[in-house]
């Protein structure tokens, strides 16, 4: 009987006593969670604006209707065998080249045509092939078109 | 003598002797460094001086008649009136070096001439924020500089349009580049005959115009340009602070890293709601000394940059201006110039210029009002690519220093790269180049507002007319690449052209268009001939007429062949 008498009175009266403190702490915790989440928000932004993946280094550049991409390195880039290129949201954009890599010839792989028609500010995928037959995505860059 | 007296003057001697080092102390104290003080400069100086100030007086004080006239000639009209148009036409005849006008009436409906750069201007902050208030001190407004995309740094003179009935009917704004403003002879930085560079403020610590054009908008209190060892140039701070004088101070020489002592006399003209500081400078400078790369390859310089751009997406922008400042890092080389923007133009990293890390450049200017930075940037939102350019080379007229640049985007924040000059010595520029580009495009618009698109089409298609037969090129494209006319080639009319590249595989017309869709503007590029082996630069000038499509013309400019091996070209 007594505690269930005590036992609000003290439930509020600790609230009372220490309402100020556990506010700021909800405060701060509720701005460290923000901060927190807009910093991860940037971080996987940045990833998804412009991410190189498998260690292989790469420029893509448009050149007319072609777009070419060159491997410029990345520990991975000799077990690199083949390229997917594709342009984001327009038709007939993809294309697959073999590729043989070369520490000196710093070759350029150009995917003839397949910028035809497309205009505007696009995203520009680069998957590679690797000598054990996976793939993955190694470059994701925006390209203006015109 | 009395002792007593003897001692009584000796106490007074010691107390004035107290007073005068107080006094010397407290003096030392508070005198302002030298060059704080006016100094004394020379007849000849002082008397150009009051030359620039009567001659900018005269030619602001006619600019401002003239567009105070053509408003009050809109009284009675509005902006949807075909009289309108054509009175703005007839204005823009006036300033044929003018970037373009425009009224914008009370309810905002906007007219202009040309019809499609100024909408883009008129829609920054600093318009928007104009009302009949603006007007209650100063019956003419001078604005600026303000960013546009198609001419760098502008200047606007702007005056209210009233209608018959005296009410507020907006304003009429006539937009020039800061050098025709003071009458500046183009390409040299000195006021008419005299070696005097020329320069003007205003008392905001603005700068409005200056032979550097990447000088042209930065504030003297807050660009750390200025504000680095302020103590070196105390009295350029004066030049804003106070109406007239004469100084001395520390600063750069065009072009230069070292700071050397420049005298300057300046004089205030107080003109549309503006003090401006006209500023003469007179300083010693050593012969022009042009570093050519000794052995200058291209194919090294782009193998480096893309080293840099492999680093740079390994290790982020930090680590890589880190390793780019550092004299034996892994970016080093005596044949080029290394360097990171972010994609506004603002220099992250120069080892070679240190001085302008921390400067926005969008405003920086090649001869032929080429915007380099802007190219790069422009060359950037492609993938990158070669970038060629003609910078001007400081206190020798008409010579410029042909180079190439080579820029790679990190990501949509900013970018790398290298330049160096890739001819052995310099070239000289005709600045009518330019002009004759610009007024073939206007009178390519001038038909089209008379005539209509397809008439003005047919005049470009038309071998017999005068304007095609002239020695530059004419080409009208639309926006997804198809040429619509082009009296040379013929064949290729209604055929979609975004296919086309410069012998660098550079995107010529896609990025002639993305220039028209900001406003227009220029374009370098070039054509090899297989048979000679030789290149020749192509100034192209491009103009939107509406939001489908613009009008381009190009003309020849330099040739010359690459030698093989040597890998630069003479």
């Amino acid at each position: 009987m007594n505690d269930t008498i005590i036992f609000p009175q003290a439930f509020l009266g600790k609230k009372s006593a220490s309402s100020g403190f556990s506010s700021l702490i909800g405060i701060l915790l509720v701005i460290g969670i923000v901060i927190g989440l807009v910093i991860v928000g940037i971080f996987a932004m940045g990833e998804i604006v412009d991410t190189s993946y498998g260690n292989v280094d790469v420029t893509v550049h448009l050149s007319g209707n072609d777009v070419v991409v060159s491997i410029i390195g990345g520990e991975d880039a000799p077990r690199v065998t083949g390229l997917h290129v594709y342009i984001d949201g327009a038709p007939e954009t993809t294309s697959a080249a073999n590729y043989q890599y070369s520490i000196t010839s710093r070759q350029q792989i150009m995917f003839n045509g397949i910028a035809l028609g497309v205009v505007g500010s696009r995203f520009v995928v680069v998957e590679a092939i690797f000598d054990d037959g996976t793939t993955t995505v190694i470059d994701y860059s925006r390209l203006q078109f015109n | 003598m009395d002792t007593r007296l003897l001692l009584g003057l000796v106490l007074i001697i010691a107390v004035i002797c107290v007073v005068a080092v107080a006094v010397s102390v407290v003096h030392v104290h508070s005198s302002p460094p030298p060059s704080s003080q006016n100094v004394t400069v020379s007849d000849d100086f002082v008397a150009m001086s009051e030359d620039l100030y009567h001659s900018v007086n005269v030619s602001l004080t006619a600019f401002g008649f003239e567009v105070q006239s053509a408003a009050k000639n809109l009284s009675s009209l509005t902006p949807q009136d075909n009289s309108a148009k054509n009175m703005l036409h007839e204005l823009y005849k006036i300033f044929p070096e003018s970037t373009g006008v425009a009224w914008v009436d009370a309810n905002g409906t906007t007219v202009t001439y040309p019809m499609f750069n100024q909408p883009m201007l008129l829609a920054s902050p600093e318009f928007k924020s104009i009302t009949e208030e603006s007007f209650a001190e100063n019956d003419i407004l001078l604005m600026g500089p303000v960013y546009s995309n198609t001419y760098g740094m502008v200047l606007c003179l702007i005056v209210p349009v009233y209608s018959r009935d005296g009410t507020y009917n907006g304003y009429l704004c006539v937009t020039q580049t800061p050098n025709v403003l003071i009458n500046e002879t183009p390409g040299t930085p000195f006021y008419k005959n005299t070696t005097y560079e020329l320069w003007v403020g205003n008392n905001n610590g603005d700068v409005l115009y200056h032979p550097d054009s990447s000088y042209i908008g930065t504030n003297y209190y807050i660009n750390p340009r200025y504000q680095q060892q302020v103590e070196l140039h105390y009295g350029l701070g004066r030049v804003f602070a106070e109406p007239e004088g004469t100084a001395v101070y520390q600063f750069y020489p065009l072009g230069g890293s070292d700071r050397v002592n420049k005298t300057v006399i300046w004089k205030t003209l107080s003109f549309g709601g503006q003090d401006l500081r006209l500023v003469l400078a007179d300083y010693p400078r050593d012969p022009v000394d042009i570093t050519f790369p000794p052995n200058p390859n291209v194919d090294k310089m782009i193998s480096d940059v893309q080293q840099m751009a492999a680093y740079a997406k390994r290790n982020g922008q930090i680590a890589t201006l880190s390793a780019m400042s550092n004299p034996n890092g892994l970016f080093t080389d005596e044949n080029y110039e290394i360097f990171a923007y972010t994609m506004d133009g603002t220099v992250l990293s120069m080892p070679s210029r240190e001085y302008l890390v921390g400067e926005n450049r969008i405003n920086h200017k090649g001869v032929w009002g080429l915007t380099i930075i802007q190219n790069m940037i422009n060359r950037c939102l492609q993938g990158g690519g070669y970038v060629h350019y003609y910078d001007a080379v400081p206190y020798l007229d008409y010579q410029a220093v042909f180079g190439v640049a080579y820029v790679l985007p990190i990501d949509e924040n900013w970018c790398v790269g290298a330049q160096m000059p890739i001819l052995n010595h310099t070239v000289t520029y005709d600045i009518r180049d330019r002009y004759t580009l610009v007024r073939t495009v206007q009178a390519v618009q001038d038909y089209i507002a008379t005539y209509g698109k397809e008439a003005a089409l047919a005049m470009i298609m038309d071998p017999s007319d005068e304007l095609t037969s002239g020695e530059d090129h004419i080409f009208a494209v639309d926006y997804n690449g198809i040429l619509l006319a082009d009296e040379t080639n013929p064949q290729m009319v209604g055929k979609d052209i975004f296919y086309l590249t410069d012998p660098h595989g550079t995107s010529v017309i896609r990025e002639i268009v993305m220039v028209a869709k900001q406003g227009g503007g220029y374009v370098l590029t070039e054509t090899a001939d297989s048979t000679t082996g030789a290149y020749t630069m192509i100034l192209v000038y491009v103009q939107p007429v509406d939001d489908e499509w613009c009008v381009v013309s190009s003309t020849p400019l330099d040739s010359f062949v690459v030698i093989e091996g040597e890998g630069h070209h003479e």
